[in-house]
């Protein structure tokens, strides 16, 4: 191809609405540094009650060993997950979880893990992931796929950015029943 | 001719369907002494109950090492691989290798009783704690969470699993290893009867996939070894020592028919003997057709006697004699109380009278083969020397104490790298100890659950200090009458769970927990539980080892408690005398019961000698000749023992039990020798009858079957020992 041509068939390229498109491997590749350890507002609904509750607290990387959650609001607690073990630590007592032994557990962890360092193949297995995007703004939707399974039935996650860095905003997690959890994050980008 | 052999074949047909009717026992426990201790009792219960259960189908442990595995995808592919590979094929086995979490959740009969099993809470802020959780649980489980809001369900279940802490509980068993992976599966044949088929293709498996390490075992894969083993190894002898013993007398006897003439008694005799022990008992017992054959073995030596001698009278007058002392020296055996002896003593018995009524016919009828005239063959007395072995015997007994093996452990042919690498893998899949357990025993089952109840804490402590991984009773599983009505009182009400909630500010109502305070007003009027009904409610895992952890007998209740990979046995020991329970160790209880058998076989071994020379007394009545008999039976049991003491590092059960057929023979060979010098005749019978019997046992010392070999060390040295010493005695 004359290289005239070729230059011109690039600038094309940049400027058309296909290049603006995410694709799963650039969000990858440019996902939130999670290391930042960011504050995060959680709204939990219990449809049973119906019932909705405010929590505050922070994320905290536990390098590759796992992560801390610290609620700081409206109770101190603290869930902290090292490999197999879960550690839930409420203000007078500790509960330690061997995941190995609550595969229901384990499963959920894994695919929240998997969210948050935005590695996508943990959830491939049971979920279809569809990318929306409008304008700055797009939304990753995991759909669960088995009927048979206990994990959550959706997670979504929200950001915004046409190209790195992206932030994100919020992740909600659907459960049955009608029960449903959401984090949102004020500043949260690569 | 011809109805002659009408009548031998219709007899052994008939025999033949009769044995159809035979009911095999499986118990070797009826050949130990009768226990006479409640401690003994309880011990044989326990050892009888368990080699009863190997009858019914157990799992197999399957272990399989891949050395370049380690990754969960691995793990995975790996696990489908192996059971595909095992399901592809017959038997159609059941294949575990993962938990099975829903078995718990399908008990509704025990999930209602559950405020019974265990306590309302283990915790002192139980409605806390449950906010805790409830903010925990994620849809369908936040339900299951109001009805049982201290979570005793769960409690319950860990509570009852506990000996099972260290099972692998990922999706696929298995145990990391620091080079590669071994997948853990629980194989359960469809019937017992199937698993020389499954061993068969486990070993097919080995080949096809040399690449892993496959490790496999269960009792009942070690006794079919050991019994595969040992049926070779028998089949073998068998199958030799009678061609042997068919060349040998077809040479000397020359005629087919006498030849059948010899072993058709004997086995009519064992077909009656048989038959006698089922008519009498309901049941035999094979190891009572095992040593009831070896003792019935002598009778061989009668039609050779009839049929090698040219004096037809002296020589039915010589086995006239030699039948009745025999019976009259196995009558003795009726000195034990064990079923097993007295069916031994019933066949040995019966054989013997069958024997003296058959060859009583066969005289009558005149049905003896005519053989070719011998000649008189003059036999050379026996060397002066003989004299010193009896001697030399009597040294060695003095001279170095005997050592009795009492420890069958050490006679098993099972190979110590089977009973290792069975050890290893009861280990990895969290079994019990096989060779020991706790037993406590009251005078109700109430008593039995209160006791195991207060060693509770003993056993958690045991546990930390790293005596014992884990163990099992079965007031883990059911507690006693007064803790449940303790609970039963203790239970939170309406008011006091609405009040709880209000305290806190949690934002429930009553209705949200009608179904867990319909639980509670139900179990506060339930009936207690007791072990009775508790069973049928029980999980089926739990149904299958409840009658062994509780058992009922002889007016009291007895509790035996599973122990799991015990590391320190003395430390065990000492913990269990200091708290008064029972240690069953399964080695030392038959160690002891072999002693026990041992000190009454001795016993019944002199009494036989006794009967068999008061017999000889009765019979010659000259005391020179009835003294030279008794002296010659005398000299060879001293020999036989002696020598034998000698050149063996011990002496065991099985020695002794020859050492019966030893001196049965010698009594025939006095009588015979006694014979043939009276009346000047040769010794041509007696000395076929001993090659017979050296061809016979001879063979019994190249069998890798430890007892077997015992047998054969006794029947070779003792026949030997009674020919030469009846001899020596007799030249002077």
């Amino acid at each position: 191809m004359n290289p005239a041509l070729r230059f011109v068939v690039l600038l094309l390229w940049v400027w058309s609405p296909l290049s603006w498109a995410l694709s799963w491997q650039t969000l990858a590749d440019h996902w939130p540094d999670w290391q930042a350890n960011p504050d995060f507002v959680e709204l939990r609904y219990d449809g049973l009650l119906d019932l909705e509750t405010r929590y505050q607290g922070r994320f905290i990387a536990l390098d590759a060993e796992g992560f801390k959650v610290t609620y700081s609001t409206p109770d101190t607690m603290d869930i902290e997950r090292r490999g197999d073990e879960l550690t839930l630590r409420y203000p007078q007592r500790e509960q330690r979880i061997s995941l190995s032994q609550q595969p229901g557990l384990a499963s959920f962890f894994t695919l929240f893990e998997g969210l948050l360092v935005g590695q996508f193949s943990l959830l491939e297995a049971d979920y279809k992931g569809v990318i929306q995007q409008d304008g700055t703004r797009w939304q990753l939707r995991w759909q669960r796929q088995s009927a048979l399974s206990n994990n959550p039935l959706q997670f979504i996650i929200e950001g915004s950015g046409q190209q790195p860095p992206f932030r994100l905003h919020r992740v909600r997690v659907v459960l049955s029943q009608g029960d449903w959890r959401e984090f949102q994050f004020s500043h949260l980008d690569e | 001719m011809m109805l002659r052999l009408l009548w031998i074949v219709l007899a052994v047909s008939a025999s033949l369907l009769a044995l159809r009717a035979i009911t095999w026992q499986q118990d070797p426990t009826v050949f130990f002494p009768t226990p006479t201790t409640a401690t003994e009792q309880r011990s044989m219960a326990v050892v009888s109950e368990r080699l009863n259960a190997k009858q019914e189908s157990e799992p197999v442990m399957l272990a399989v090492t891949f050395p370049n595995a380690n990754t969960d995808a691995d793990i995975n592919a790996l696990s489908e691989e192996i059971k595909r590979r095992l399901q592809q094929a017959d038997p159609k086995v059941v294949i575990r290798n993962q938990a099975e979490s829903q078995v718990f959740d399908t008990n509704e009969a025990l999930f209602n009783a559950r405020y019974l099993l265990v306590d309302w809470s283990s915790s002192l802020t139980p409605w806390q704690d449950f906010w805790q959780q409830w903010q925990w649980q994620l849809g369908e489980a936040k339900t299951a969470l109001l009805r049982d809001p201290s979570q005793a369900w769960s409690r319950y279940l860990v509570q009852a699993t506990a000996y099972l802490s260290r099972m692998p509980t990922q999706a696929v068993w298995h145990l990391p290893e620091s080079d590669g992976v071994t997948l853990l599966f629980l194989l359960t044949p469809p019937s017992a009867q199937a698993l020389p088929s499954l061993i068969a293709l486990l070993e097919q498996q080995r080949q096809a996939y040399p690449q892993a390490d496959w490790r496999w075992s269960s009792a009942q894969t070690i006794a079919w070894q050991t019994r595969t083993q040992i049926e070779a190894s028998m089949l073998f002898i068998t199958l030799a020592s009678l061609g042997l013993l068919l060349a040998f007398l077809g040479w000397r006897l020359r005629r087919i028919a006498a030849v059948a003439w010899v072993f058709i008694p004997l086995a009519l005799s064992a077909l009656f003997s048989t038959l006698m022990v089922q008519w009498l008992f309901g049941h035999v017992h094979p190891l009572t057709l095992a040593l009831g054959m070896v003792l019935l073995g002598v009778s061989i030596d009668y039609p050779l006697h009839l049929l090698l001698n040219k004096q037809p009278n002296q020589a039915w007058l010589g086995v006239r004699i030699a039948i009745l002392t025999t019976l009259a020296g196995y009558l003795s055996l009726f000195i034990f109380s064990a079923e097993g002896f007295q069916q031994l003593a019933v066949f040995a018995v019966s054989g013997f009278v069958f024997l003296l009524g058959l060859f009583i016919g066969l005289r009558a009828l005149k049905w003896q083969p005519s053989l070719r005239d011998y000649s008189m063959r003059l036999t050379r007395p026996a060397p002066r020397w003989l004299g010193l072995l009896p001697l030399l015997a009597l040294l060695a007994l003095v001279l170095k104490p005997i050592h009795w093996q009492d420890d069958l452990a050490a006679l098993s042919p099972v190979p110590a790298e089977l009973l290792a690498q069975d050890g290893q893998l009861r280990s990895w899949f969290q079994q019990p100890q096989v060779d020991q357990l706790l037993l406590v025993s009251g005078a109700n089952t109430q008593a039995v659950l209160q006791r195991l109840e207060q060693l509770t804490p003993a056993f958690v402590a045991l546990q930390a200090q790293g005596v014992l991984g884990a163990s099992l009773s079965v007031a883990d599983w059911l507690p006693s009458a007064q803790r449940q009505a303790q609970r039963q009182h203790d239970l939170p009400t309406r008011v006091e769970i609405m009040h709880a909630l209000e305290t806190l500010d949690l934002p429930f109502r009553a209705s949200h927990f009608a179904a867990l305070l319909a639980d509670l007003e139900q179990t506060r009027t339930a009936d207690i539980l007791t072990p009775a009904q508790f069973e049928p409610l029980a999980m089926a895992w739990q149904q299958a080892v409840l009658p062994f952890l509780l058992a009922e007998r002889e007016g009291e209740s007895v509790a035996r408690i599973l122990l799991f990979n015990v590391q320190d046995a003395n430390a065990l020991a000492d913990w269990a005398q200091n708290q008064g329970l029972e240690l069953f160790v399964q080695r030392t209880f038959i160690q002891t019961q072999v002693a026990e058998l041992r000190v009454t076989l001795l016993s019944v071994l002199s009494g036989m000698i006794a009967v068999f020379i008061l017999a000889l007394a009765l019979i010659y009545r000259q005391p020179v000749v009835w003294g030279r008999m008794a002296f010659s039976l005398l000299l060879t049991a001293l020999t036989t023992v002696g020598l034998l003491h000698a050149f063996l590092p011990a002496l065991s059960v099985f020695h002794l039990v020859a050492l019966l057929l030893v001196m049965a023979i010698s009594v025939d060979y006095a009588v015979f020798i006694e014979q043939a010098k009276r009346t000047s005749a040769s010794l041509l019978s007696v000395n076929t009858a001993l090659i017979t019997s050296l061809l016979t046992f001879g063979l019994l010392l190249f069998t890798p079957v430890p007892l077997l070999e015992a047998m054969g060390q006794t029947l070779v040295v003792g026949v030997l020992s009674a020919y030469w010493i009846t001899r020596w005695v007799h030249r002077h």
